[in-house]
């Protein structure tokens, strides 16, 4: 499954970055083959920035999510387009796909920021 | 004459000063009284009760035919308010990040998208006592501040004198407020956050090239940095209203204080003298 992270920084032992919409970068995981790559989350400065970074992850063709916050809007695109999007998001990238693998994410149904 | 009365600090008596100059100047002529504080109306409040008309205030958004639409995205990426998402099978729009631009609308390749009007706020108009009022209200949940404030401008008298409230702040619902205007009325209260948020009023209208006189509230003999800001800048300081508990007591019943202190009716005759003899000159 790919898989998605709101992240600090362009390498992988990165910290996650809670805020989905402004974080700096995404980190795009291959959960089969634990390859992970990265995206500059170019809405982070925006108007407008969570559907921005939706739409950004959208064109990476990712099927799920993991947000520590995210806001009604970018919720709406992400669930709209049929993504998984898991709470819950933690530490560092491994920490946080490490739970996602022991099934210890669970899924949000609402945004919750 | 258009006089917009205007602060950049919240709560330093705008609305406060601009009631009891629009009541004393009622006592001997007309005069149109505009709220322009959108998201938080409340000149009303002090003056006497009218029968209200409304006119309900609306912007263009787009509205996509689906049957012409192949979802090629080209919408989306030209949006620059991210107001549009374009998925497989369906266009999501968020109409309160929409900002009218129309760009969607030209550039669609297929003429798939059209404008149609949404509500995002109300205009409303009463008469009294030698007033004409109006004030318009944003609807919870909108963003579009300065469209809801341009609308109730559309009813700027051509002659006579308007006094206009503006909304506190330096940001695009005041300058939506103060454009157009003959002369701004800064109030201002004589403490650090007063001076702080002055100064950078006071840069925004060297901006728009907007002749200004001030207004100290609350004055307390001693505290000059505001006194010695205006000085600097040359901006007259039009009239000094005391730290006055009663002024207070009035505020908090929603008595307009020039009506039940009459000793400050002078104090507002004088300041509308000045006014006039700065905007005539």
């Amino acid at each position: 499954m790919k898989v998605a992270l709101s992240v600090q920084n362009e390498n992988k032992q990165s910290m996650v970055d809670e805020r989905f919409g402004r974080c700096p970068y995404f980190a795009i995981a291959e959960t089969e083959t634990g390859e992970i790559t990265f995206v500059t989350n170019e809405a982070a400065n925006d108007n407008g920035a969570g559907v921005k970074a939706a739409r950004i992850l959208l064109k990476q063709k990712v099927e799920a999510v993991i947000v520590g916050n995210i806001g009604p809007k970018a919720f709406e695109v992400l669930n709209r387009a049929g993504l998984t999007i898991y709470g819950g998001l933690t530490g560092s990238i491994q920490e946080s796909l490490e739970l996602l693998k022991q099934g210890k994410l669970s899924q949000l149904t609402t945004p919750n920021n | 004459m258009v006089i917009v009365v205007a602060s950049g600090k919240g709560g330093t008596g705008k609305t406060t000063v601009a009631t009891n100059l629009v009541l004393n100047l009622a006592s001997h002529r007309p005069v149109q009284f505009l709220d322009l504080d959108v998201e938080e109306p409340n000149a009303h409040i002090f003056l006497p009760p009218g029968d209200w008309q409304q006119i309900k205030v609306g912007k263009q958004i787009p509205r996509v035919e689906y049957d012409r639409c192949t979802f090629c995205g080209l919408c989306a990426e030209v949006c620059a308010f991210n107001a549009l998402v374009v998925l497989d099978d369906e266009v999501l729009l968020f109409p309160e990040m929409c900002h009218s631009c129309g760009a969607c609308i030209h550039l669609c390749p297929t003429a798939a998208i059209f404008e149609e009007e949404r509500e995002i706020g109300v205009v409303e108009q009463t008469e009294m006592d030698n007033i004409t009022f109006h004030h318009g209200k944003l609807n919870v949940g909108e963003v579009a501040t300065p469209e809801v404030i341009a609308a109730v401008k559309e009813h700027l008298q051509a002659d006579g004198i308007t006094i206009m409230d503006a909304p506190p702040g330096t940001s695009c619902s005041v300058i939506e407020s103060v454009r157009g205007a003959d002369f701004c009325l800064l109030v201002t209260e004589p403490s650090p956050l007063g001076l702080s948020d002055l100064k950078l009023m006071v840069e925004l209208l060297e901006l728009l090239h907007l002749p200004a006189g001030m207004v100290i509230n609350r004055y307390q003999e001693g505290l000059d940095d505001v006194e010695n800001f205006a000085r600097e800048k040359g901006i007259p300081v039009l009239a000094r209203i005391p730290f006055d508990r009663e002024i207070a007591a009035c505020y908090s019943e929603g008595r307009p204080f020039v009506k039940n202190l009459p000793e400050y009716a002078a104090v507002f005759d004088d300041l509308w003298n000045q006014i006039e003899g700065l905007v005539g000159r």
